[in-house]
């Protein structure tokens, strides 16, 4: 009977006790103080994530290597959060500019994740200072047909089974993009494998790249505009 | 009587207030965590928020009854099997709060979560029968709520079918349900 629900959300138990009461509720509103790139750097050497809301477009062309990328425009930011962050875990937000990051801290409150932010750093800042970058290369779906089937090029979707089950791309592996933290080695692949991520539009498909970055892939493409763009385009699609 | 459903487009959160056009107390059901849309509503009907009921401990998102309790002097109800380490007054099954015209009555609906309620409401002002009901997790939009979160979900969907959906289908036809949650939730 409930063999078909949907993931059970991570941040369920850190949420449930804070409502109750065993894990302190935030009573004023919160803010996210600026931080130098300095302090950032130093902040991301004794191990703290860098949580970069911007667009998928803007961290694929640039941003802090190991950053993990849930776009705070996008839909659905509070929940997809939850499922890439530990409720324990300190954080840096990577940012546009002020006003983004304390909307993004805002947003975290409504789930319980804000404790954790020690700040932020405009991006600006961070190349301004020289600092190291990384990139994710974004293709289109009509550059991703032309390249399917050559280079050993492997796809992953990482919509819901729902969304998979109406119809994908042929030959395709499946992994919901919440899954990915905990069931990443059930997929048949290697960190060297050449692997376009693909999703309904081109965000969560970012948020499961930098997922695979932070943990080694080196050969990624985010897939922009997804699988509606795909079927859009009228390219062929396996159920 | 004042009724009004507070959407959060961004989570699909729906709390709701409801309010007294003869005493101008109002009551907050489910608030999330910020309190600014019940504190303007509340200003702008000159009522004043008295008492904010949690249904049940939330697991999608973060409740806003403490905050809001501090914020305006309100009474804060907690369904009386949910476990909290705060201070609260308990809602007993079958219970009623009263506010001037208005009145809410408790039902204990588990299957969600063991603790969840119900409040069935009905202005006497119109008359006897009740108006609608605020199911909170208990009932969504085309759909019952997970009972697999909070306990084993065959324990938990036993407990829905067999105790919570009977008390639902008792009610009369006319009752309109407000539930907790619109889309983009659990």
């Amino acid at each position: 009977m409930t063999a078909d629900q949907p993931p059970r959300p991570a941040n369920i138990q850190n949420i449930v006790a804070i409502n109750q009461g065993r894990r302190p509720l935030t009573m004023d509103e919160p803010s996210a103080g600026r931080r130098s790139p300095s302090e950032v750097l130093d902040l991301i050497r004794k191990g703290r994530r860098v949580l970069d809301t911007r667009s998928p477009e803007a961290f694929g062309a640039r941003h802090i290597p190991g950053a993990t990328n849930v776009q705070l425009d996008g839909s659905e930011f509070e929940q997809r959060v939850g499922w890439m962050l530990s409720p324990d875990e300190a954080v840096v937000l990577a940012v546009e500019a002020h006003e983004a990051a304390q909307r993004a801290v805002r947003k975290l409150a409504f789930v319980g994740l804000d404790q954790g932010v020690e700040g932020y750093v405009e991006m600006e800042d961070w190349e301004s200072a020289g600092l190291p970058t990384a990139s994710l290369s974004q293709i289109d779906v009509d550059q991703l047909r032309g390249r399917l089937g050559r280079d050993g090029l492997k796809v992953l979707d990482v919509r819901e089974a729902s969304e998979w089950n109406r119809g994908h791309i042929p030959g395709a592996l499946h992994l919901n993009f919440k899954h990915l933290p905990t069931r990443l080695g059930e997929l048949p692949l290697g960190r060297e494998d050449r692997l376009a991520v693909i999703c309904a539009s081109g965000m969560r498909s970012s948020t499961a790249c930098s997922f695979l970055l932070r943990n080694g892939y080196r050969n990624l493409l985010n897939v922009t505009g997804g699988m509606r763009a795909w079927q859009n385009a009228g390219h062929p699609l396996a159920v | 009587m004042w009724f009004q459903q507070v959407i959060r487009e961004e989570t699909g959160c729906a709390a709701y207030l409801i309010g007294s056009s003869e005493t101008g107390e109002c009551l907050v059901f489910d608030p999330l965590w910020d309190m600014e849309p019940y504190l303007q509503l509340a200003a702008r009907k000159s009522g004043r928020i008295a008492h904010v009921v949690d249904s049940h401990s939330h697991a999608d998102h973060v409740s806003g009854a403490r905050r809001l309790v501090r914020s305006t002097g309100a009474r804060l109800h907690l369904p009386r099997r949910i476990e909290v380490t705060y201070e609260a007054s308990r809602l007993e099954d079958g219970e009623k709060l009263r506010l001037g015209e208005v009145e809410m009555e408790v039902l204990h609906m588990p299957g969600h979560r063991p603790e969840q309620i119900n409040l069935l409401i009905r202005d006497l002002s119109r008359g006897p029968e009740p108006w609608c009901l605020l199911t909170a997790d208990f009932l969504l939009v085309g759909d019952l709520a997970r009972p697999d979160l909070a306990q084993d979900g065959r324990v938990g969907a036993t407990v829905l079918f067999q105790e919570a959906i009977p008390r639902l289908r008792a009610l009369p036809d006319h009752v309109e349900v407000y539930p907790g949650h619109l889309a983009g939730s659990t």
